[in-house]
């Protein structure tokens, strides 16, 4: 594998900068760029702040260098940090002067990729640390720093120990018959098992939100040309909201832009007028507007405020899922025509009232009340474990007619389900349990 | 000097076991015992089976082993353990008479022609470079041979221990080996020690029974042998009774001289078969303990006191017995005591159990670190395999954790180790559903066959019960009229179907088997109970067999990616050290095998299939 450097601290004027190479090189290049007295005539010693002069083309700069020798590294490769003084100026040339001796400039991410392919992380620690480092929004921040720090494991541990438990009863039923009258009935465990699908629902429910704190809220804009899409959506992108990204197709194509509002990341779509028609470009808008009408999560439905709503409208409006649906009568500053319950009435053109739109996203999607303390369940392969466990569970508990052994063997199964979370699926601690618990023997 | 094929050093249940399989297997074998006496000798409980021990007896008994064979000749009492809990769980488990399997097994030793008994200790492992030659006894005989099993049970440098009382020796007064384990030792073979323990034997004749609780055995029940003809009578009863609060404060008045806590005993031992005292200590808030009194057999008085086994001085365990209900007055004819013992890393054994580092030489039972006769005997018939299997410069047979609970005793043995005496439990094991005691000859059988084990009788008995086996399924899409079958739905409490039935579709309920649909239309009358309890089971379970079968396949898919032997793992870059260690002591033979080391991570296995992919 290569060796690879970056510049591991926020970009930005700060105190510090620290810039890092890991590989197999990361020691030769270090040492080659680095003069310290103590290093001319002795070894370098591992997690040792050396301080000397970074050789820069015209000067030389007085930093930091410490060397983390493989495996005992944060990515398990031979790992080299400078800390230099602050300042993305000087940052950018020390990595420069780094990658000219042969350094990759690293991915983002490609660290922790590292770190997981070398046994250093878990995967799902990996996974989290790289959203983390993806992250793109407060919230989605949140999310993830929470499931790196495991307060999701914890919930589905504590599940997961509860099931251990009865997985210790049962087993010793099986196992040592003899120790009959101390185990729990069937009835128990059931009773256990709707505990835990409660719980596992609840989780399963957040997942909606986690995934849309990760992806963003999408919200469609959609209305019949001329009633002022473009102007509504130009004053949602109002110069003081970050956009983070902007894909711009064709004319007839979709075009999506980002917002950070309120920590949360909203994509708004807006969509080629919805209307029957015979142009082949045109068609495939049309198509695409209908598709994304249907995959977004909220549909900004604009209208004319100044003309009742035609039959156009009327097809548009039905084609449109009313859960998901924001009526936004635009120019309201005109004289009113038409009237819709729960509408918010804006002008785009005056710039009135189109913050109530972001809040009536957040209400509609109930994100408004989203509290960051609870957990949310943002990996796709975490929900899907989540998702065929809860399912397993439903099963049994319809189930009336079943053997002990075989409701052991579907218990046993849910656990380690969920074990794909948490990472613990051996028997053994099944068999560690059981002995922790019960006094048994001969 | 004397030539063998092979040299068995023990005559426990893996000796026994091991020696029987290579002699049927047409190799000339010395069997080496410290007592002719010990030979099949049952030093703890009087009893054979259980829990997952009972499905370690049918698998040797299909693949052509003896236990099941000499347990059942040698039963007093015989019983199905987890009826109701389940068919794979179901495990049969009997009383046997000591002497008479001792005296059974040792006879069926005495007739093979090419089995030589010879009372001897063995002292040293001889050794021509990194592979066995024979062994020297310590009465001063050398014998050669081309491979080794050693079966020394916990005869390597025993100790019992009773209070302040210790004494070097073997179980039950029998001698204990002297310098095996130095030889072994020489050979760079590192040792570890355990320590296991048994109850009080006390005189039936003084036991007050009358308070107590009795257990019979069942009678017309199914055999642990495929080919045993006549079913063992229930001839002897078991009692119940427990200990109580005077028990456990004599106990506690006296932990002091307890040798687990006064640190005189340092050996590991067993979590499942826990000291009295221990159980006390560990478990303070239960207020009894459950104790089974066993018969040791028809011509003795002697019962042995199954739950209380125990290290503390004689005066303490007369002092504690008494208080138990029924043994007020009853009189210990042998003290209970502890013994700790030399045993190796199972980890240092291929799966064949031959040991890595020298050739010829096979470990099977306590000594790789087990605890139960019918692991040892589990032990002993695929050491006995594969050691004929290396004269012969064939692949040894490696049963898999899919195939046979063998597959996962070893497996577990030689991949993780174990830290105390090991004992099999059915949830060891992960495809439970398939390795049934019903099923032990069609997963076993046909294996045991085309090694050479499986003899013609037993080979007929198999093939006629695959053919009866057959015909039943055909039977089974037979219809009944509704009107043929209501009675049969009423009377098991099962709603009435509203058109015909299919046999198969009408044991598939939870309350009605074969042996139901039989008692009306006497279909199956002509065909053997094991045979139509087998078919029973496939059928009621088809539905979770299949769901176990998929498992199996990804399972199979993992075990298949075959790691090359002569892999360097430190060399190979993105390991952890940990994983590097591991995986070099261990050298699993696939990736199943090396996910299944602890200490190698999810991560750890990602990287072995990259590198064995960029290899191919």
């Amino acid at each position: 594998m290569s060796t690879i450097a970056q510049i591991s601290t926020p970009l930005g004027s700060g105190g510090i900068a620290i810039v890092r190479i890991s590989g197999d090189d990361a020691l030769s290049i270090g040492r080659s760029l680095f003069y310290c007295k103590k290093l001319v005539y002795n070894d370098i010693t591992p997690r040792l702040l050396y301080l000397g002069d970074f050789k820069l083309d015209d000067a030389t700069e007085k930093c930091m260098m410490v060397y983390f020798k493989s495996p005992y590294s944060y990515t398990g490769e031979d790992v080299v940090e400078f800390q230099i003084h602050g300042g993305e100026y000087l940052a950018t040339k020390v990595l420069d002067k780094i990658l000219e001796k042969g350094a990759v400039l690293a991915k983002n991410g490609e660290f922790s990729k590292r770190a997981f392919l070398n046994g250093k992380m878990s995967l799902d620690e990996a996974e989290a640390t790289i959203d983390m480092i993806n992250a793109t929004s407060d919230a989605e921040l949140k999310a993830s720093s929470r499931l790196a720090h495991g307060k999701l494991f914890d919930e589905i541990k504590k599940i997961q120990d509860e099931l251990k438990d009865s997985l210790a009863n049962l087993e010793v039923a099986l196992d040592y018959p003899e120790h009959d009258d101390e185990t729990k009935s069937e009835e128990i465990v059931k009773n256990i098992l709707k505990n835990a699908l409660n719980r596992l629902k609840k989780l399963d429910e957040t997942h909606e939100s986690g995934e849309k704190i990760k992806f963003g809220i999408d919200v469609a804009i959609v209305g019949k040309p001329n009633v002022g899409k473009s102007s509504i959506l130009n004053a949602l992108l109002n110069e003081d909201r970050a956009i983070v990204t902007d894909i711009k197709g064709t004319t007839r194509d979709t075009l999506k832009e980002t917002v950070n509002y309120k920590g949360l990341k909203i994509n708004f779509i807006d969509t080629a007028g919805i209307r029957e028609s015979d142009d082949v470009v045109e068609k495939i808008g049309v198509e695409k507007s209908k598709k994304s009408i249907e995959e977004s999560d909220i549909v900004l439905f604009v209208l004319d405020s100044s003309e009742e709503m035609d039959k156009e409208d009327k097809q548009l409006e039905n084609f449109i899922d009313p859960k998901k649906i924001i009526y936004v009568l635009n120019k309201s500053d005109k004289n009113q025509k038409l009237y819709i319950d729960g509408a918010i009435y804006v002008s785009a053109k005056e710039n009135i009232n189109i913050n109530s739109i972001f809040d009536e996203i957040l209400k509609k999607t109930k994100l408004d009340k989203i509290n960051y303390s609870e957990l949310q369940i943002t990996n796709r392969r975490h929900h899907n474990a989540l998702k065929e466990a809860i399912k397993e569970i439903e099963a049994i508990l319809k189930e009336n007619v079943m053997t002990l052994d075989i409701f052991d063997i579907q218990i046993k199964k849910i656990w380690k389900k969920l074990g794909e979370i948490t990472g613990e699926t051996a028997n053994e601690a099944i068999i560690d349990e059981i002995f922790s618990k019960f006094c048994l023997g001969k | 000097m004397e030539n063998y094929d092979a040299i068995v050093i023990g005559g426990g249940h893996a000796g026994t076991e091991s020696t029987l399989a290579l002699a049927r297997l047409g190799k000339k074998t010395l069997m080496l015992t410290i007592s002719l006496d010990a030979i099949g000798f049952l030093p703890c409980n009087p009893s054979i089976g259980g829990t997952a021990k009972g499905h370690l007896v049918c698998e040797i008994d299909a693949l052509g082993g003896e236990m099941g064979v000499c347990a059942d000749k040698s039963a007093i009492q015989i019983r199905m353990l987890n009826r109701g809990k389940g068919p794979a769980v179901y495990s049969l488990r009997a009383q046997v008479d000591k002497q008479l399997y001792h005296n059974n097994m040792k006879k069926t030793l005495e007739e093979n022609e090419n089995i030589r008994i010879k009372q001897a200790e063995v002292d040293e492992i001889l050794c021509d470079g990194d592979k066995v030659t024979g062994v020297k006894t310590a009465q001063g005989e050398t014998y050669f041979a081309k491979t080794i099993v050693i079966c020394s049970g916990v005869y390597l440098k025993s100790r019992i221990i009773i209070g302040e009382y210790t004494k070097n020796s073997g179980p039950n007064g029998y001698l204990r080996s002297e310098n095996l384990s130095d030889s072994l030792k020489k050979l760079g073979i590192e040792l570890r020690r355990f320590k296991t323990g048994t109850p009080a034997r006390m005189n039936g004749r003084t036991i007050d029974y009358s308070k107590l609780v009795v257990q019979h055995g069942e009678d017309d029940i199914q055999t642990f042998s495929f080919i045993t003809k006549i079913p063992p009578k229930n001839i002897r009863d078991c009692y119940l009774t427990y200990t109580n609060e005077k028990t456990h404060n004599v106990i506690r008045q006296n932990l002091s001289k307890a040798p687990m806590y006064s640190g005189v005993i340092k050996g590991v031992g067993p979590r499942y078969c826990p000291s009295i005292e221990d159980k006390i200590v560990r478990f303070a808030d239960k207020t009894r303990h459950q104790i089974f009194l066993e018969p040791e057999g028809l011509y003795t008085n002697e019962v042995y006191i199954q739950g209380v086994s125990t290290s503390l001085p004689v005066d303490v365990q007369k002092d504690m017995y008494k208080t138990i209900e029924g043994l007020e007055n009853a009189e210990i004819m042998r003290d209970a005591y502890a013994i700790e013992y030399d045993l190796i890393d199972s980890t240092t054994l291929y799966p064949s159990l031959m040991h890595k580092k020298i050739k010829g030489l096979f470990f099977a039972g306590q000594i790789n670190g087990t605890s139960g006769y019918e692991e040892a005997a589990a032990q002993g018939i695929i050491a006995g395999i594969n050691a004929s299997r290396y004269i012969d410069k064939k692949e040894p047979l490696v049963l898999k954790r899919n195939e046979a609970y063998i597959g996962v005793l070893i497996d577990d043995l030689v991949t993780k180790g174990t830290n105390e005496p090991y004992r099999m439990m059915t949830s060891r094991a992960e495809y439970r559903l398939h390795l049934r005691q019903d099923n032990a000859d069609t997963r076993l059988t046909p294996i045991g066959r085309s090694i050479g084990l499986v003899n013609d009788e037993r080979w007929e008995i198999f093939e006629e019960k695959q053919r009866q086996t057959s015909q039943i399924f055909e039977l089974l899409n037979k219809k009944y009229k509704v009107e043929e079958i209501k009675d049969l739905y009423i009377e098991k409490n099962e709603s009435v179907p509203e058109t015909s039935q299919t046999i198969k579709k009408m044991i598939k309920r939870s309350n009605i088997d074969i042996f139901d649909v039989n008692s009306r239309f006497h279909l199956f009358d002509n065909f053997s109970k094991r045979a139509l309890e087998y078919v029973n089971t496939q059928v009621k379970f088809e539905g979770y067999l299949q769901q176990e079968e998929e498992d199996i396949e990804n399972f199979k898919k993992q075990e298949n990616m075959i790691i090359p032997l002569d892999i360097n793992y430190k060399k190979l870059k993105g390991l952890r050290i940990e994983a590097q260690q591991k995986l070099d002591k261990i050298r699993p033979s696939s990736i199943g095998q090396a996910s299944r080391i602890s200490g190698v991570s999810p991560a750890d296995v990602t990287i072995l299939i990259m590198y064995i992919k960029s290899m191919r």
